[in-house]
């Protein structure tokens, strides 16, 4: 009886773990289409934090991203950031851009790279925004 | 110049990066010089801790000045914690000095 029982709970618990695993995998998916459409919903919870070194992978997709979608990177920057900061990326986007395709080539990419690329080309108030909002919002 | 001794690689790049690091704390102390990386270099503040500082004025730029260091430090704290397990020990004058600087670099 003990051993049925047991069977029974262990059967259970495997239902309850594929269901939230299921579940979790549908969540994350809908906020990958969320996040594909035209507003970027900022879905950033505040302390989740990934480390810098999250690897070029990372950080060229922000970039690739932000290249396709510049108005709406402008958007959440005026959201979550502030006006001034959407200022200043709208103003210096298409000025970055052609830094921005040239470092999709690197082999290996940090965002202080990126902010250091972008300097020579817009200066550093404008690189630090383009680069936050970049960073922190995508 | 690191490279003499492979298994030492590491630790003879660290070492030689202190050297530099050291140099610039005593140009920048001579001459005046006072900038967000130079904070960062005088303080040897990590990567990772400077990382935390700047997600939090990213988020928070319009309110800083209506934030006090102890909320501006439990918030970056929460943050550093997320990302490395542990304890958040940067001093409240080298973060008011970083956010300072930023702040002023950004808005001005």
């Amino acid at each position: 009886m003990n051993n049925k029982f047991k069977k029974i709970l262990s059967v259970l618990l495997g239902f309850v773990i594929c269901f939230s695993a299921g579940a979790n995998s549908v969540y994350a998916s809908e906020i990958s289409d969320s996040m594909s459409t035209n507003e970027v919903n900022a879905s950033i919870e505040k302390n989740q934090l990934a480390p810098r070194s999250v690897g070029t992978a990372a950080v060229k997709n922000a970039i690739k991203w932000a290249l396709r979608h510049s108005d709406d990177l402008v958007k959440s920057a005026a959201r979550w950031i502030g006006d001034d900061a959407a200022k200043v990326v709208e103003k210096n986007f298409a000025k970055a851009t052609p830094v921005l395709n040239q470092l999709l080539k690197y082999d290996t990419l940090v965002w202080q790279t990126v902010q250091d690329q972008l300097t020579h080309v817009v200066g550093r108030q404008a690189a630090i925004w383009i680069r936050m909002a970049l960073e922190w919002l995508l | 110049m690191a490279g003499l001794i492979k298994d030492n690689f590491d630790e003879e790049v660290l070492i030689e990066l202190s050297w530099i690091m050291n140099v610039i704390d005593e140009i920048a102390e001579k001459y005046g010089i006072e900038t967000y990386e130079t904070i960062l270099i005088k303080y040897r503040v990590q990567p990772e801790e400077e990382q935390c500082i700047d997600k939090f004025i990213a988020l928070h730029v319009n309110e800083l000045e209506s934030l006090s260091i102890i909320e501006i430090q439990k918030e970056i704290a929460s943050y550093y914690f997320a990302l490395t397990k542990r304890q958040w020990h940067v001093a409240d004058d080298v973060v008011e000095k970083l956010i300072k600087i930023r702040k002023d670099e950004l808005l001005n």
